[in-house]
């Protein structure tokens, strides 16, 4: 009930916001996650990470036109420190659990090596998907475009909110290349 | 007969880029591609309306159905306006091409086919444009397309997806692991050469009236709609023809300038002509190929489609044209430098971390000129001249311009222009010998006729022209993994060791002989090329069933008799392609095995296994890498040691004995290359160290290239890669060599040098015909890099010197402009041996990493 009308509340909150002040909230809301993408990413990361996204897309009509009509269960577990989260997206919403319901399967599960690796596969620093299977850190089952997609709402929650890793760390990696 | 009328060959009068093409090629080189999203919303348009989206087959015909309603819609391009500049803003383009059209919207585009591997941009779609290496430009409004109109469509129906989905016994983690193959399927089945012959000659109305006559006729529903689909191919090419002709008449309507207005109106006619109808003058039938190349490119990624032999094609309408007085060479020069541009007019799409791979290729759109004809007469005309001027003029990474020489058929002047031209380009041609190529494929089924009609595909694969249905990339075999599982008995380092990967063919420190490792390697070599094979089965399933080719299938012979798309073995001549990658470092290690341990007992299996793992880093495995490195103490293959050349003869006998009994998806057997692409650069990114003494994370020696350093001298290294005897190497190979350059290109003891080497390799080495007819020693394929080291080493540090924005440079099949290759191929290629033109000594004191003094 209290998390029906907290969505409720934030979906009218998002119609009077754009992206600026969504991205100042959540930098608010979220300063671990923020820290996490700024220093050494911890065991933590997974959580906040999709906790960061679940609240962006409550947050922001445009970052939701992402997963607009989406549905799909993510499996993602990191094997050092062993932390596992599902994340499912049905209906332009995020929910987050620690583990599939019963007989529940996903349709994509990812299993990363370490945080690190996490880290490199799926926030922007020239690093992507290829790289990370490339070196090995990581196994996936199930449908591999599911991960591009999820790569893609990372990326873009890390750009368009300008947190860290996103726009101004890219730009500057962009512009130290050139 | 030979039909050589010019004066001079060389065509040096000619000695500038044509004034017309000349500031179109400046905004070639100055434009970073554009990702063009007309062809995937399209397509998916059509999809999502018609319900294509699903388990369900996809027929012949709605696959036509949905292409004809792209090449109705997509943007006539007469003359592109704008390009797209690095930082992101536009230039104006201010050359007029004599072809109208282009392969996407873009001056230079970059073309997403959701299908196959297009959503793998998906997580870079915000920062692909400003990517460190090889940048493509997305239009923000572009990307909400593919973000919201396309990806999400595709997410369960790529090739590669309905494949895992389908059949949950192919070896899916074998392939995502990449260090074992790479299949080409999940991206393309491209890889072969058109048939333009009809379009040029006839028409495409009449392969349409053909098609529906037939369809007519026909009483199966399949085979009718097969025939339909044909007929809706074409019509949808001829359409896009027309709509250029509009447009072209709609600008020549607001067209100020007289001259400009004038050439508008004369594409105008041209498109309305062709390429519906015959053509009737070199410009249009050049038109006809052009707009056909154009329309392939909707259907499937080019990756290694190739023209073939364009100046036989051509070469009637040149003369022609020539002879009653409406062309000369300076006109004919410049339709081709114009088209040369146009060909190159578009980049694969190459995810960020495939650049780790792939970086710096083009699409490898070979074109092949001389040799002889289908009746063994020397074929080399006026037009292979002008065709080899142009390349040279033009300088482009694509097309990649392969040279077809018979000896003592063609003209030995013609061999020297062949090496003339590469010591001007520095890194083109590549030259093929017709007298080993031949015997290859006749070795392999095709007939005495067919195999003299070659072309070349891609990098170095020759395949009949117009006919055969190669798809010579179908599987990329890293051949190191295979040693690697023989060396762990059936584990592998990079996959951890203590998994079970490969069979277990027991500990090599317990065996007692060579003869018993050869056996273990054998075993994994067997096992790892049939998982390959395996998955190439999957995907050309899933191909068969959703991805049928009607545009392909229209331009090419087979389909229209057979009553089959190419992807149901519609094609004269069907056969997949196995290419390995690691050869020489692979037979290096055996030689090294088989002398140090096995031979000789001076290293224990156990410690060169510990030396392996510990890849050379304490001082007694230091001291045996230097001992296994050495090609005075280790044999190697390039150095005509015995042991070496026996091993790559057994080795290359293993993979074609295997293969050639391998039927792929669409019938006919597998047929073996070597050549490399990036993939040696790669795939030795990834891999450990092995026992030639090469250190983990090294490159790979390209294609069948001895390892660099081996070969002390030319002449070695020729004869060892000459022995391997070619009806194993039916796909081809890739012998990479560089040569120090000399003071001028046309210097001619140089050229006589040049010319001696490259007669001398593809030699017979016999003088009896009888002989001859067994012998299997000459040499098959080679190509250049002419280039100062320190010009190289240079450009690998200041890339941003204008000078090397240009820098052409020969990988391994292909050219690329160097400054596009990853850091490691760069590395390999100034790594390369080096030798001199006069005597062939090599040059082979250095090593990466570059001394201080260097840098």
């Amino acid at each position: 009930m209290v998390a029906t009308l907290r969505r409720l509340l934030l979906n009218v909150v998002s119609y009077l916001l754009w992206d600026g002040p969504v991205a100042r909230l959540l930098r608010r809301v979220c300063p671990a996650l923020a820290k996490e993408l700024e220093g050494e990413a911890s065991g933590e990361f997974l959580g906040l990470l999709l906790g960061g996204m679940g609240l962006a897309l409550d947050l922001s009509r445009s970052y939701r036109r992402n997963v607009r009509g989406f549905s799909a269960v993510y499996a993602i577990r990191v094997l050092d420190p062993e932390v596992g989260r599902v994340a499912r997206f049905d209906k332009g919403r995020l929910r987050v659990a620690e583990a599939l319901g019963p007989g529940e399967q996903a349709t994509v599960t990812v299993t990363f090596n370490d945080t690190r690796a996490l880290v490199d596969f799926l926030v922007a620093g020239g690093s992507d998907i290829l790289g990370v299977l490339l070196e090995n850190k990581v196994r996936v089952e199930g449908n591999l475009n599911y991960l591009y997609r999820f790569g893609f709402l990372v990326r873009d929650l890390t750009r368009r909110f300008d947190l860290p890793g996103g726009t101004a760390a890219a730009s500057r990696v962009s512009a130290s290349a050139t | 007969m030979s039909e050589v009328t010019l004066r001079d060959t060389a065509l040096s009068e000619y000695a500038d880029v044509p004034a017309r093409v000349r500031p179109l090629r400046d905004a070639y080189f100055e434009a970073i591609p554009e990702v063009c999203v007309e062809r995937p919303k399209y397509v998916t348009e059509y999809h999502v309306a018609h319900g294509l989206l699903s388990d369900t087959p996809i027929s012949g015909l709605s696959k036509a159905r949905a292409y004809r309603h792209v090449l109705e819609k997509r943007t006539p391009v007469v003359w592109p306006q704008k390009a797209r500049l690095r930082d992101g803003s536009q230039m104006e383009i201010r050359g007029r091409s004599l072809f109208a059209g282009s392969t996407t919207s873009k001056f230079k585009g970059a073309i997403v086919y959701p299908e196959l591997l297009g959503l793998s941009l998906w997580p870079e779609l915000r920062s692909v444009s400003s990517r460190p290496q090889n940048p493509y430009y997305l239009d923000p409004k572009d990307r909400r397309v593919l973000n919201e109109e396309v990806f999400p469509h595709w997410m369960d129906y790529s090739v590669l997806e309905i494949t895992r989905r389908r059949e949950p016994t192919a070896p899916y983690d074998l392939l995502q692991q990449i260090v074992f193959f790479l299949a080409s399927k999940p991206n393309c089945m491209s890889h072969t050469i058109p048939s333009f012959s009809r379009a040029v000659h006839e028409g495409l109305r009449a392969v349409i009236d053909d098609a529906q006559s037939r369809a007519e006729a026909a009483t199966d529903g399949d085979r009718r709609d097969f025939y339909r689909s044909l007929a809706e191919a074409m019509e949808g090419v001829v359409a896009y023809s027309r709509r250029l002709a509009a447009e072209a008449d709609r600008l020549a309507g607001g067209e100020r300038d007289e001259q400009a207005r004038q050439e508008l109106r004369t594409l105008a006619e041209i498109h309305r002509a062709v390429p519906e109808r015959a053509a009737r003058t070199f410009r249009e039938a050049l038109t006809t190929v052009w707009m056909c190349w154009t329309a392939i490119h909707q259907e499937n990624p080019n990756v290694g489609l190739s023209l073939g032999r364009l100046d036989q094609l051509l070469y009637g309408h040149y003369r022609r044209d020539i002879d009653e007085g409406r062309l000369d060479v300076a006109g004919a020069l410049e339709l081709l430098c114009c088209l040369w541009l146009k060909i190159g007019d578009h980049v694969p799409l190459i995810p960020e971390t495939g650049e780790r791979l792939f970086g710096g290729t083009g699409s490898n759109q070979a074109i092949t000129i001389g040799g002889v004809d289908r009746d063994g007469n020397d074929s080399v005309n006026d037009l292979t001249y002008v065709m080899l001027r142009a390349t040279e003029l033009m300088m482009l990474r694509d097309p990649n311009l392969n040279a077809r020489y018979m000896s003592c058929v063609n003209s030995p002047e013609y061999l020297r222009r062949l090496c003339q031209a590469n010591l001007r380009t520095g890194a083109t041609p590549a030259l093929h010998n017709d007298r080993a190529v031949i015997r290859a494929l006749t070795t392999k089924g095709d007939s005495l006729e067919q195999a003299r009609d070659y072309g070349i595909v891609g990098c170095v694969e020759p395949g009949s022209n117009g006919r055969h249905y190669a798809h010579s990339a179908a599987v990329l075999i890293n051949l190191v993994s295979a040693l690697e599982l023989a060396l762990f008995n059936g584990e592998h380092r990079h996959t951890g060791l203590g998994n079970e990967i490969g069979p277990r063919t027991g500990d090599p420190a317990s065996f007692a002989s060579v003869e018993q490792f050869r056996d273990a390697l054998e075993v994994q070599i067997r096992w790892l090329a049939g998982q390959a094979v395996q998955m190439n089965a999957c995907l050309g399933r899933t191909h068969q069933s959703h991805y049928p080719t009607p545009i392909l299938s229209s331009l090419f012979e087979g389909p229209m008799d057979k009553g089959n798309d190419l992807v149901h073995a519609g094609a004269t001549i069907n056969s997949s392609g196995a290419t390995i990658i690691g050869f020489a470092d692979v037979v290096d290690s055996l030689s090294a095995i088989e002398r140090l341990v096995f031979r000789d007992r001076d290293v224990p299996f156990d410690t060169l296994r510990q030396a392996l793992v510990g890849n050379f880093s304490l001082p007694e495995h230091a001291r045996l890498g230097e001992r296994l490195r050495d090609p005075r103490r280790t044999p190697k293959f390039g150095t005509e040691d015995p042991i070496a050349d026996a091993n790559a003869q057994w080795l290359a006998g293993v993979l074609d004995g295997f293969f050639s009994q391998q039927v792929g998806p669409r019938g006919g057997c597998y047929r073996v290359g070597y050549w490399t692409m990036t993939n040696h650069a790669g795939f030795g990114l990834l891999m450990p160290a092995m026992p030639n003494g090469r250190r983990k994370g090294e490159n790979f020696a390209s294609g069948m290239t001895p390892v660099s350093g081996a070969a002390r001298s030319l002449p070695e290294a020729l004869n060892s890669v000459a022995r391997v005897p070619k009806r194993n190497l039916p796909s081809g190979l890739a012998l990479n060599i560089k040569f120090t350059p000399v003071g001028s290109a046309d210097d001619e003891a140089a050229l006589d040098d040049f010319a001696a080497w490259v007669e001398g390799y593809f030699a017979p080495h016999t003088s009896d015909p009888a002989a001859d007819a067994q012998d299997d020693s000459c040499g098959m394929e080679i190509q250049f890099n002419i280039i100062d080291r320190a010009e190289l080493i240079d450009a690998l540090h200041h890339p941003d010197k204008p000078e090397y924005a240009e820098l052409l440079v020969r990988v391994s099949g292909y050219t690329a402009y160097f400054k596009d290759l990853t850091p490691e191929m760069k590395q390999e290629i100034i790594e390369r041996a080096e030798y001199n033109l006069a005597g062939g000594a090599g040059r082979l004191d250095w090593r990466f990493p570059l001394s201080s003094e260097e840098e």
